[in-house]
Parts: structure tokens; sequence; C-alpha cells
């Protein structure tokens, strides 16, 4: 399961940057030493799997990856519009995800996402993906979500 | 002569990938107007007129499944088409948007190819 897991991952989070700044995810298997500022936002997973991911991804990523979204220098995309971007990365990824896990046409329900995240413990599962000269990291709540033990 | 589509999405960074999409597809549009969820849309349809509507699913205020429901209910809106764009791709909601008048559905992430696949017929 958490092989699935992870390739489902990488294949919703591959394609979703590939669409959206042409860049792809590849595994990484330590967590990542993330210098400087970084930025998280979270998702609830309600149907019919239940959780919380979280995606937390360094700012000059999120920079590079809101150039190209925006048409914007880098130097112009404030932290508000760099939230937005890696929301809609998450809710995008999260979408993904699921139709990888999940029989074809299954219907599943998303929530919101949230600069603030529910869940403060230990994550049930985590994943780590390079990007460039970046990582970035997937968390998750939840044991039908994150069938994976850390 | 260009035409003009609203795009719906409760998040800007989408409704910027949207319409980025469209020139890369090469579709005669050239206005494209954006609301933040299905109400704001409402609004925009009544004072606009507009060609073809982009729409999100899930959304804060007034989601896009409701958003389809109000347009579908006055007269004046109902034959503007709608296509779908959401994460969400089970058949039960999809066939809810499209008894609710929806044209189509194009599943997140996606391609410009595959907008201009969906909604080139329908300008």
């Amino acid at each position: 399961m958490s092989d699935k897991i992870a390739r489902a991952l990488r294949t919703a989070l591959s394609e979703t940057l590939e669409n959206m700044a042409f860049l792809e995810a590849f595994p990484e298997p330590e967590p990542p030493q993330i210098q400087g500022p970084k930025l998280s936002v979270s998702l609830l997973v309600h149907d019919p799997l239940q959780g919380e991911l979280r995606l937390t991804a360094p700012h000059p990523l999120l920079a590079e990856i809101g150039e190209i979204v925006y048409a914007l220098p880098a130097s112009e995309l404030s932290d508000q519009l760099l939230h937005d971007l890696l929301a809609e990365i998450l809710n995008t990824v999260a979408g993904g995800f699921l139709r990888e896990l999940l029989p074809d046409d299954q219907t599943f329900r998303l929530g919101l996402p949230e600069m603030e995240g529910h869940e403060t413990g230990k994550p049930d599962g985590q994943w780590h993906f390079r990007v460039g000269s970046h990582t970035i990291s997937v968390l998750a709540w939840g044991e039908t979500l994150a069938a994976a033990p850390c | 002569m260009g035409k003009k589509i609203l795009i719906v999405d409760d998040s800007s960074t989408m409704r910027k990938i949207v319409s980025r999409s469209l020139r890369q597809a090469g579709l005669e549009v050239d206005t494209v107007l954006e609301a933040g969820d299905g109400q704001e849309a409402l609004q925009i349809l009544k004072g606009e007129k507009v060609d073809l509507v982009l729409s999100d699913i899930n959304m804060p205020n007034m989601d896009g499944l409701t958003f389809l429901r109000e347009k579908s209910g006055d007269a004046a809106l109902k034959g503007i088409p709608v296509v779908m764009i959401s994460t969400e791709s089970g058949a039960d909601i999809i066939n809810e948007a499209k008894n609710l008048g929806a044209k189509g559905s194009i599943k997140k992430p996606f391609t410009p190819e595959q907008i201009q696949e969906t909604i080139g017929g329908l300008l």
C-alpha cells in the first residue's frame, strides 16, 4: 500500500507541476532540510477516505512556479499569491492522488485548502519529492488516507 | 470575432492557469472575466453578455452545482453554456452537473489541448 500511495502521489504531483510550470517531481527518501522561508497549506479529505493532507514547499520554488503561472517577476509575487498558488497545487494534487488510488469514477469529496492545518501530532505518512533544485513534502494524517506508517 | 469567457474559481491561481490555457489552446477569446464563486458569477452574467462559463465545483459561498441550479432557473441565463473544471471526477457529481445543464467537464490538472477539445465546439 505504501508503494501504491507513493506512486499515486508522485504521478499526481508530476502531472500538476508539469501542467503548471513544466516541472517534474522525483521521490526523495529523506525529509528535506528546507533552508529559508517555506509555506504550508492543508486540505481535509472527507470521503471515501478521511484525513488531512499538508503540502510544504520552499518560498523560492513557489516564486519560480509563480513567475510562470502569473507571468510576473518574483519580486512582485506577494506571500498571499504564493499561498494561493500552493493551495491550488495541493487541491489539484489531492484530486489526482485520489483518482489514482480509487476505482474509476469513484466519487470523492475534498475540503477547501486552508493555511492553518487541523492536525498537530505526528503524521501517519510522509513523502518527499525533489522538484528542480528544491524539495517539497506531503504529510498525511488519517489511517485510511495514509495507510503507510512513517 | 473573439468570444467572452467567464472563469469561476475561488483560486486566483487556477483562474490565471485557465486563462493562460485558453490562449495556448489558440481559441478565439478576446475577453476573459473572472469570478471567485457562483454568487459573483451570477452577478457578472446579469450584467455582461458571456459566450461560455468555465466553472469549478468546490467553492465557498456558492459552489459550482448550486451556481448551475440557480442559472438554469433564470430564463435569461439558462442558455449560456457552462463547462465544469474540477478535481472532482466522480460519475455522480459529473452527471448531476450535466443534469443541471453543464455541457462538459474537464479534470484538473488539464492541458491546453484538453481545453480546446472540450470547449472548442461550444464557441
